[in-house]
């Protein structure tokens, strides 16, 4: 194809080098076998992939899926859907992307009270269509490269399967809905969920499933996965530089991966080799330690107001709010003793709280930042006092 | 294999394990023996249904089975004409009792069939409404209306979960059967019956872990056996942690690590063990639920897991006040989480607060006084 | 000045006929209407003749001169009660001329030029006028017989009593019901004044009668007017094209009726500037009898509407309908569908999720607030008939814009201060209106959030809370913006904490009210976000206030999630697996900006071919290197394309438009835009990895023309963002294309 032959080689690392088979998963060996049999044994049930963001959860169903319906799962195309939905009927859109084996979706997309009706909606479609014809798929091999693979040996499995990702932002009606259909169709379609935060996928929804927990990446085997990609890419990659990039990846493979590329590319650029100062923090990383920074070297108003400034552009550069809490509460307890950790956990826990609820993220960020400041300035008022006396 | 069957034949577990007759239903005898009895005495004496107790207890599956045994198997010519079953629907509105129900109801009786056993069918039709709870109170207004105008030739099962959202001229109108929550012995025999018939290396500790996650549950904890299964290794014994795994539960010692590491009064201990939490991918809400559950215990854990090592033994061996400090930061923290909340953020909180807990323990404050408090 | 009183005498004789008791003290102001030119030498000892109704109608009268009897105020309104038009001026257009003593010498002449031109207009007294009362023929029986009810008016309040003693057209027709073309069959008496009384109000007292009545939105009156009398036509032409089409439905395609051509109309406006009463005099002028009813009970109702004839349905309130009757909506739009006699649709909102669905099946009319000038008229007349003495015109301006132009709040204030007072001068409206808490407008938000800041106004919370509702939704911003510039806040940092807590909590209710309509937590929200916070920090401000920042913030961050959703969307081509939008934003975002920028900053133009190798991976296009770049955080004159050479970038474009480039057509134009039609369908519009599309050159030429100019950011990012309509055209040639494949 135009693009698949020259294009792959200008991917990304993460993507270029992302396995494609069981065979070639190097994070989490003991998952690999279970996720094999699986896919062998001709059957599958709902499942449900849970576990933190870069852990490699759907590397791990393109894997199971490629196991399944062997290299054709690779042939995707992308569709832009309006569905209307509901009565009066209300134009809901998802972007999908399948083969003639699967579809994934991200219903909540779709927004809170609309995702319910496509989640069904969708799902009744895919099971009501047709069933899949055994017959192996004519034509070229997808982009992957592996077309001579075939299909699996013990022919393909009846049902389609439905990738459901962010399960847990669906909201509660969506996941109720998606319980009762999901037993409808068990015939014809299999669900696979995706979810960061199993903890917001409704008990029904998880009982319905297999749970397979994919837990963050080890350090060690973050490492390996960089020290992989360096050799494929003919990179030299000193342990400094791998310790530094795992450690700031905190277990996700995915910013581990793209750190090395893009500290590699700075490297590249200045012609020298690859240095631990090449390793930089992303945008957002940036702004929120500077914002940390702000709220530990002075307390005041126009303090508040630069941290202010800062939130503002983090969320106005589609930054998430809790990640932005997530960090500024990482950062302060880097910054500050460890006296004030729980005082720091409590005040962000009540704040985390109110982002989750609230609407206006700024506000309730900025009050977290407020209340820092108070404790901290007394903190420094009564050590200044004790230092006086 | 149990899962090389027929594309047909592949249903759920949990289904094809359904009893088939009245008295195959485990542990509900009071219904069971009423039941039993009206369906063998006197046939055309059985009055409007109303079952209910938590899920998992057999309700789905007596209705069933009554059914069943009044009309012959499923799909042949006395069921289809006599049984309306109507389970996990959306449609919970009034529009449903008008036109199915209704519709189905308004039919007359037709004779002449018997059941393979040689009786003749009864002459009413029965309706299983399943999750009746979730019927809207309009819809079950008029369910109730439709239930006096056809009761001459039909016989409601009404099941549900919470028999108080079943407004009360309804359940009056129903001779009522509780569906206790199994004890564990029950669930137990299930399970080894099951895991013998397809084949499936249970162990005690594992088969534990299942009736654990249950909860009572039988259809639950069938389910569990089953997704287990499929998620283990090949040829390996089920082990506990893939049944946690399987069931988004936690796997025993994991909440141990966080005791330990509160009790050690290092902050940065604390960190890790909640970063490790978070970082496996544990359910948060989940987490809370053990710390609970040890904090309730008592004593020590039978097991002495590692807390016990540590200073104070683990939150179990806190006293009064001390667990009533950690008991309400674990409820603010599981409603949080219910809300949406971020768990890390969240288990910190959680963990700072053990960690200072534990820490008046040894100082002999009166821990309400040190916490530090979000008001 | 005039005899005291003597206007209220010959009032209430010229309603009841009979004479009236001493007068009171009350005056009526006389002063500042300039053709006073002197009080009537027998003011008040005639008795008025009672004229049958409208029997005067179709003639014009010209006053001139001190009259025997009547002041001339009132001599106009009586020629005005039955039914005959007022003119200030002669002309051929008039048809009597009332003169009394020392006629206006201009008048005298105009009447002489009249006179040569053979169109001079009938010369009467005040007896002449009276006897035109006694023997005209009115369109009613004489209201002799009805009974002197009147009679205990001689001790009511001055203000009722005045009112009826100059009734206006409207409020002849208030009573008669018989001003509309059409005739009425019962025309009643003019009001008795003891039915009048004070307990009336004013607004149901002055409701608009004729077309001439309604203040605001003229040409909306035309319109509905227009379209209720075409209705019938309407109708008709229908049933035609049905029956030329064989009974069917509209065919698909068909040329749409017009939008008047609807069954029902939908009059959509803020409260209290008509709309009610617009739909009345409209239906009366048709010839239609006004049937108003609650919107809820159409299911009942509209067995009614179908056998009445000549009825308009007035169906107000319809955004009110009650939240149980979920089907009440589509019930109304079928009753719409079948009806047959014209409905009027009556809402505040016609953007109301609820409404917007019916008002695709009417002829929508969005009506405007009434502008202060035509709001003013009104409430001059208004109070002058109601007794106030001397209202210049500022006031009422002032008024009106108080009150927002929300008229009936206008009269509502003009009835409440009536009783107190019956002189109403600017300072008094302006001290009213402020003592009763409606200092609207009167301040700007800016000038007026300090308030929440000033501990030392003494006012109340109930107080701050007013202030609080003025704009609820810009209040609590304001706070936010400003309260760390309040001196209360310095070197406080626990008062600076407290009052973000209490904000953060105030967005917590503020959230709850919106998601649940809970408006009965509204103050606790305006005393969380607004008043608590202010009360913590309280001490001026010191910097300049602020406009809320936050406003423009959010839309950026609407507009910025939405381009990483779309962004993410297009890569999936090549990441293969799609991320969650956060992971893309929080991790491939940062890499790809580095992936492709860097090369050009590194290598200048050598770089270009890696930069675009990248995008071509990623199925991005030129444009999107801005979007990317854009999604960064940066300083401020510190973006990592600042450092690209602009010929580099301009090499980059022409590169790129070089070239022939798979590109996912999926594009922005979808995401808030309906680009794609009513697919009930999904659309494929995209094809990827296995199934590209590869551009043809025409395509690429043709997109280059949008795309060569090397804008600086912003404005590409604008241009990225607005592109939307033309990326939907380009989309449907994608999608053709994808077809040919």
């Amino acid at each position: 194809m135009a693009s698949g032959g020259g294009g792959s080689s200008s991917l990304l690392w993460v993507d270029k080098h992302r396995p494609t088979t069981l065979s070639r998963l190097t994070l989490h060996p003991d998952l690999t076998p279970r996720l094999r049999r699986l896919a062998s044994g001709g059957d599958l049930p709902h499942l449900l992939f849970y576990g933190p963001a870069g852990g490699g959860k759907r590397t791990r169903i393109l894997a199971l899926l490629r196991e399944l319906y062997g290299p054709g799962v690779e042939r995707t195309k992308i569709e832009h859907r309006v569905l209307k939905v509901g009565t009066p009927p209300r134009a809901a859109e998802v972007t999908t992307v399948s083969s003639a084996y699967h579809i994934e979706v991200n219903a909540s997309d779709a927004g809170p009270t609309a995702d319910r009706l496509v989640t069904q909606q969708l799902v009744k479609e895919i099971a009501s269509s047709s069933p899949l014809s055994t017959l192996v798929p004519t034509g070229g091999s997808g982009g992957g490269g592996g077309g001579g693979e075939g299909a699996p040996a013990g022919g393909r499995p009846p049902f389609k399967v439905i990738v459901l990702l962010d399960a847990d932002l669906l909201s509660r009606g969506a996941q109720a809905a998606l319980r009762r259909t999901m037993e409808r169709y068990t015939r014809t379609c299999r669900l696979v969920l995706v979810a960061d935060s199993v903890t917001k996928v409704a008990a029904p929804l998880r009982s319905r499933c297999l749970g397979l927990r994919v837990p963050a990446a080890t350090p060690t085997a973050v490492g390996e996965l960089l020290a992989g990609v360096a050799r494929r890419e003919g990179v030299a990659l000193p342990a400094a530089v791998a310790a530094d990039l795992v450690t700031a990846a905190g277990g996700n493979a995915r910013r581990a991966v793209l750190g090395l590329e893009v500290a590699a590319a700075a490297a590249a650029a200045t012609g020298t080799p690859l240095a631990p100062r090449h390793v930089v923090r992303a945008d957002w990383q940036v702004a929120a330690d500077e914002a940390a920074a702000q709220m530990v070297r002075a307390q005041s108003p126009d303090s508040l107001l630069a941290v202010r400034a800062k939130l503002y552009d983090l969320l106005g550069h589609a930054v998430p709010a809790d990640v932005v809490l997530r960090r500024l509460v990482a950062e302060l307890l880097g910054r500050v003793d460890q006296e004030h950790a729980p005082a720091i956990c409590l005040w962000a826990a009540r704040f985390d709280h109110r982002l989750a609820t609230g609407a206006k993220a700024v506000v309730h960020l900025e009050a977290f930042a407020a209340r820092f400041m108070a404790i901290y300035k007394q903190f420094l008022t009564e050590q200044a006092a004790m230092c006086d006396s | 294999m149990y899962f090389d069957l027929p594309a047909k034949a592949k249903a759920p577990t949990a289904c094809k394990y359904r009893p088939a007759t009245i008295s195959d239903v485990r542990h509900q005898t009071q219904a069971v023996s009423t039941l039993t009895r009206s369906v063998a005495s006197a046939r055309a004496n059985l009055p409007h249904l109303l079952l209910y107790g938590p899920p998992g207890t057999g309700k789905t599956s007596t209705a069933l089975a009554l059914a069943r045994e009044l009309y012959g198997p499923p799909g042949s010519p006395a069921y289809t004409a006599r049984v309306l079953e109507l389970n996990a629907s959306d449609e919970r509105g009034i529009a449903v009792v008008r036109d199915r129900i209704n519709t189905f109801a308004a039919g007359a009786v037709a004779t002449g069939y018997t059941t393979p056993a040689g009786h003749p069918t009864p002459p009413f039709k029965l309706i299983i409404l399943d999750e009746a709870d979730a019927v809207t109170a309009d819809a079950q207004t008029a369910l109730r209306r439709a239930m006096e105008v056809t009761s001459r030739v039909t016989r409601f099962v009404l099941i549900c979960n919470y028999v108080s959202r079943v407004i009360p001229p309804l359940a009056s109108r129903c001779a009522k059967f509780r569906f206790a929550p199994l004890p564990a012995a029950a669930v137990g025999d299930t399970l080894d019956t099951i895991a013998t018939a397809e084949g499936v290396d249970l162990p005690p500790a594992a088969r534990d872990a299942l009736i654990d996650a249950s909860g009572g549950d039988l259809r639950r904890a069938i389910t569990l056996l089953q997704s287990a299964s499929r998620g283990a290794a090949a040829g390996e014994p089920l082990s506990p942690d893939t049944v946690a795994a399987a069931a988004c539960t936690l796997p025993p010692g994991v909440v141990a690590g966080l005791e330990t590491a509160a009790a050690s009064g290092q902050f940065s201990a604390v960190r890790t063990a909640v970063e490790g939490l978070v970082g496996g991918g544990y359910a948060a809400t989940a987490v809370l639920e053990e710390l609970g559950r040890r904090l309730s215990a008592g004593g020590k854990q039978e097991g002495g897991d590692t807390a016990a090592d540590g200073p104070g033994g683990g939150v179990a061996a806190m006293d009064d006040l001390q667990k009533s400090a950690v008991a309400v930061k674990l409820a603010d923290a599981e409603r949080r989480l219910i809300d949406g909340a971020d768990e890390l953020i969240q288990l910190l909180d959680v963990g700072c607060c053990l960690m200072v807990v534990f820490g008046v323990g040894r100082s002999g404050d009166s821990p309400m006084s040190i916490l530090p408090t979000a008001t | 000045m005039p005899p005291k009183g003597s206007s209220r005498k010959v009032a209430t004789i010229g309603l009841t006929g009979t004479s009236s008791g001493a007068p009171p003290a009350a005056k009526k102001p006389r002063t500042g209407a300039p053709w006073i030119s002197g009080a009537p030498p027998r003011a008040g000892e005639k008795d008025v003749p009672e004229g049958a109704p409208n029997c005067l109608r179709g003639l014009v009268f010209c006053l001139t001169g001190v009259l025997e009897s009547l002041y001339r105020d009132e001599a106009a309104n009586l020629c005005k009660q039955y039914g005959a038009r007022v003119v200030s001026a002669l002309s051929r257009n008039v048809t009597h001329a009332l003169m009394g003593d020392e006629p206006g010498k201009a008048k005298l002449v105009k009447l002489e030029e009249l006179r040569a031109a053979g169109k001079a207009p009938a010369v009467i007294d005040e007896d002449g006028l009276f006897e035109l009362l006694r023997t005209r023929p009115g369109d009613g029986p004489r209201p002799g017989a009805e009974p002197p009810v009147a009679a205990p008016a001689v001790g009511m309040d001055e203000g009722a009593d005045e009112e009826d003693a100059v009734p206006v057209p409207r409020r002849k027709a208030a009573a008669t019901a018989a001003v509309a073309p059409i005739a009425r069959p019962s025309p009643p008496a003019p009001r008795p004044p003891g039915a009048a009384g004070n307990s009336e109000l004013w607004v149901d007292k002055y409701r608009p009668q004729t077309m001439k009545d309604l203040v605001a939105n003229p040409k909306l009156a035309k319109d509905l007017e227009a379209w209720l009398s075409g209705w019938s036509a309407a109708r008709a032409t229908e049933r035609l094209a049905r029956a030329a089409r064989g009974g069917g439905p509209a065919k698909r395609g068909a040329p749409k009726p017009p939008e008047n051509a609807a069954r029902a109309a939908l009059l959509a406006g803020p409260p209290g500037i008509g709309k009610t009463s617009m739909a009345h005099v409209v239906a009366r002028t048709c010839g239609y009898e006004p049937h108003e009813m609650n919107a809820s009970d159409t299911r009942n109702k509209a067995a009614i509407a179908g056998t009445v004839a000549d009825i308009v349905l007035i169906m107000d309130e319809v955004d009110g309908m009650s939240g149980g009757d979920r089907g009440g909506m589509q019930e109304l739009i079928k009753v719409i569908a079948a009806t047959q006699v014209p409905i009027i649709c009556i809402c505040n909102d016609d953007q109301a999720q609820k409404v917007r669905t019916l008002a695709n099946h009417c002829y929508k009319l969005k009506f405007r607030r009434p502008m202060v000038a035509q709001a003013r008229s009104r409430l001059m007349e208004i109070a002058m008939r109601e007794g106030y003495r001397h209202i210049d015109p500022q006031t009422a301006e002032k008024l009106a814009e108080s009150c927002h132009g929300d008229i009936r709040a206008m009269i509502n204030l003009l009835q409440t201060w009536r009783s107190t007072s019956e002189t109403l001068s600017f300072t008094d409206v302006t001290e009213r209106m402020k003592a009763e808490g409606k200092t609207r407008t009167e301040r700007s938000p800016f000038e007026l959030f300090k308030e929440f800041f000033d501990g030392r106004s003494g006012r109340s919370v109930n107080d701050r809370l007013d202030d609080f509702f003025l704009d609820s939704d810009l209040m609590p911003l304001f706070v936010q913006e400003n309260y760390p510039n309040a001196s209360g806040a310095a070197g406080r940092p626990h008062l600076l904490a407290a009052a973000a807590d209490s904000i953060s909590e105030g967005d917590l209710v503020n959230q709850i009210v919106r998601s649940e309509q809970r408006w009965d937590l509204m103050p606790a929200s305006g005393i969380l976000s607004a008043i608590r916070p202010g009360a913590m920090v309280s001490g001026y401000i010191g910097a300049r206030p602020a406009f809320p920042a936050w406003l423009g913030k959010y839309s950026t961050e609407r507009k910025n999630v939405r381009l990483v959703k779309e962004l993410e969307m297009r890569c999936k081509a090549g990441t293969r697996c799609s991320q969650s939008a956060r992971a893309f934003r929080l991790d491939y975002v940062p890499a790809l900006t580095a992936a492709v920028v860097r090369p050009l900053t590194a290598l200048g133009a050598a770089g270009i071919a890696t930069s675009v190798a990248v995008l071509d991976a990623y199925y991005m296009n030129r444009e999107d290197v801005e979007a990317l770049v854009g999604l960064c955080i940066h300083a401020k004159g510190n973006s990592p394309m600042d450092e690209v050479d602009a010929k580099v970038k301009t090499a980059l474009t022409r590169a790129y438009t070089a070239g022939d480039h798979a590109r996912s057509t999926v594009s922005a134009a979808h995401f808030g835009v309906k680009a794609v039609g009513a697919a009930a369908k999904p659309t494929p519009v995209a094809a990827t990895a296995a199934e590209v599309v590869v551009d043809d050159a025409e395509e690429a030429a043709a997109s280059s023309d949008a795309d060569s100019s090397d804008a600086d950011d912003a404005a590409a990012a604008k241009q990225f963002i607005k592109g939307g309509g033309a990326k939907g055209a380009r989309l449907k040639g994608g999608k053709a294309k994808a077809k040919r494949k």
